[in-house]
C-alpha cells in the first residue's frame, strides 16, 4: 500500500480544490446568491469532499469493505449521487452525461456492499469526464438482469486503450495519448480493487470506430459494472 | 408442504417486509454526548429513536433490539480508555442478540470494533444514515441474519458441522410452521452459556409479526 508523500500530496492536492470550490460557493452566498444551483453546488462539493477522503483511507489500506460494513445499497440512487456531485466538472468540459434507467425512482435494487461502492462509481465517472471528447455525450445505462444489474458506461475518446485493456487495470499504467489528460493511473486500479472487495464484476472494451477528430481516431469505451444477487425494493 | 425427508438448508427460507413498519417496531438506542446527526430528520421518516447521553452499565441498554454508539465522549465510566468503542465490544460479548452500530470519525481505532458492527461514518449524509439503520434493524429481524448468528455461536461452542446442519434444518422448519424454537438445540450438547445465547438471539423473533416466510 502506498503511504508515501506522493499519496498524502495527492490527497491534499484534492481536498485543498474541493475546498476552494465550497469558499466560493460561500462567498457568492454572502452577495446573496442562495440560488438553488448554488446550494446544489456547496451540497455536491461536501459529498466529494467526502468520496475524496474514502479514496484517500482506501488508497492507502486505512478502510477496506468487510463484512461488518455491508449494507442494502440501492444502486441507481448511489450512481445519481455521484453523477450529481460532478455535475460542476461534466459542465465546464461541455459533457452531457446520460443515465438511462426504465425503473429510475420507482423500483430500486438493492445491493449488500459497502459504502465505498461510491468510490467506484465516482472513478468510473470522473475518468468519463476526463478522457471524453469535448461536447460529447457519456451514456450510462442500468439494465436490470436476472437477480441482479449491469451498469455499463460509454464513451468516445481519442485515448488509444493499446491492445492489453488488462494492462489499464495496473497502478501506474495509462493508456497512449494520454498525457493532455490530468492522472496518475491510479484511477483504474483502485477500482479493481474496490470491485474484487465488494463483488462486483468489472469489464471494460474498447473499439476503434471509424470516425477522427484532428486527425486522431476515435476509440468507444465501454465499463461494465454487474452486480449479482441484488433485492428488488419500491 | 414442507418434505419430512429433506434437510433444509437457510435458503430455503426467503424474507420480505414492510420496510415502514420494521422502522416503527424496532426502538434504536443511539448513545452520543451530542445530538445525533439527522436525529429528526431520521424520526421524521419512522425510525423510533430513542438518544441517551451516556450510560454507567450495559445492562440499561439491553432491551434495545438495535444499539448504535458513538466513540467520543460516551461509556467513560464502563471503559475510559476506549469509550464508546469499549461500550461496544461488551454488549457484542454480553448480549448477540443487539444489532451494533458504531459511529465515528476515525478509522485507524475502530480495526478492533467487534466483527459484527456496522461502521457509520461521521460524515454520511442522511440517506446513508437511513439505509444503515434499515440494516441494523433487518439483522435483528431478518431469520436468515438470526441464523447466521445461532451459526456462528455453535460454530464457536466447537459443534461438528453436521450437528449445526440439523439444527439449521430444524431452524427453517419451525420457522416456516411457525412453531415454538424451544427444542431447537436439544441433544447436540451445548453449553449452559451457549444456550442461553442462542435462546437471547431467538427471542427477538417473538415479537415479529411482519415477516412472511415461505419455502
Amino acid at each position: 500500500m502506498p503511504t508515501d508523500n506522493s499519496a498524502i500530496e495527492d490527497f491534499l492536492h484534492d481536498v485543498l480544490k474541493i475546498n476552494s470550490q465550497l469558499k466560493k460557493c460561500l462567498s457568492e452566498f454572502q452577495i446573496n446568491d442562495t440560488t438553488p444551483s448554488n446550494i446544489k453546488r456547496v451540497w455536491a462539493q461536501a459529498n466529494l469532499l467526502s468520496v475524496c477522503i474514502r479514496k484517500y483511507e482506501f488508497n492507502n489500506g486505512i478502510r477496506r469493505a468487510n463484512n461488518g460494513e455491508l449494507y442494502d445499497i440501492p444502486i441507481y440512487k448511489r450512481a445519481e449521487k455521484i453523477y450529481k456531485c460532478l455535475d460542476n466538472q461534466h459542465f465546464e468540459k461541455k459533457v452531457t452525461i446520460r443515465l438511462n434507467s426504465k425503473n429510475r425512482g420507482q423500483i430500486h435494487l438493492i445491493y449488500k456492499t459497502s459504502d465505498i461502492i461510491e468510490l467506484a462509481f465516482y472513478i468510473i465517472f470522473e475518468n468519463a469526464i476526463k478522457y471524453a471528447l469535448w461536447n460529447s455525450t457519456i451514456n450510462i445505462d442500468f439494465t436490470e438482469k436476472k437477480h441482479g444489474m449491469l451498469v455499463m458506461q460509454c464513451i468516445n475518446s481519442t485515448t488509444n486503450p493499446g491492445s492489453d485493456l488488462e494492462r489499464l487495470f495496473e497502478r501506474g499504467v495509462r493508456g497512449d495519448n494520454s498525457a493532455g489528460v490530468e492522472g496518475d493511473g491510479i484511477g483504474l486500479h483502485l477500482l479493481r480493487e474496490i470491485c474484487c472487495d465488494c463483488g462486483v464484476g468489472l469489464k471494460i472494451d474498447a473499439e476503434r470506430t471509424r470516425q477522427k477528430t484532428n486527425n486522431q481516431p476515435i476509440y468507444k469505451f465501454y465499463v461494465s459494472l454487474t452486480f449479482n444477487n441484488c433485492k428488488q425494493e419500491r | 408442504m414442507l418434505n419430512p425427508f429433506k434437510q433444509y438448508t437457510i435458503k430455503d427460507l426467503t424474507f420480505s417486509y414492510s420496510r415502514m413498519n420494521m422502522r416503527s417496531q424496532t426502538n434504536i438506542c443511539i448513545l452520543d454526548d451530542l445530538e445525533p446527526p439527522y436525529k429528526s430528520e431520521l424520526i421524521s421518516s419512522g425510525f423510533c429513536i430513542q438518544h441517551v447521553a451516556d450510560i454507567k452499565h450495559i445492562t440499561e441498554v439491553r432491551n434495545y433490539p438495535v444499539v448504535i454508539c458513538d466513540i467520543d465522549g460516551v461509556g467513560t465510566e464502563i471503559d475510559s480508555k476506549q469509550q464508546g468503542l469499549g461500550i461496544a465490544l461488551q454488549i457484542s460479548k454480553a448480549y448477540p442478540q443487539i444489532a451494533l452500530g458504531i459511529y465515528s470519525g476515525h478509522t485507524h481505532g475502530l480495526v478492533h470494533r467487534p466483527d459484527t458492527a456496522l461502521l457509520i461514518n461521521k460524515d454520511d449524509d442522511k440517506e446513508s444514515w437511513s439505509d444503515k439503520l434499515d440494516e441494523l434493524i433487518a439483522r435483528t429481524k431478518d431469520p436468515r441474519q438470526v441464523w447466521s448468528k445461532i451459526a456462528v455461536r455453535l460454530f464457536n461452542e466447537g459443534i461438528p458441522a453436521k450437528d449445526i446442519a440439523k439444527v439449521e434444518s430444524n431452524y427453517v422448519k419451525c420457522y416456516i410452521k411457525k412453531r415454538p424454537m424451544d427444542r431447537l438445540c436439544d441433544h447436540i450438547g451445548l453449553t449452559k452459556e451457549a444456550l442461553e445465547a442462542i435462546n437471547s438471539i431467538l427471542s427477538v423473533l417473538t415479537n415479529v409479526t411482519t415477516i412472511i416466510a415461505t419455502v
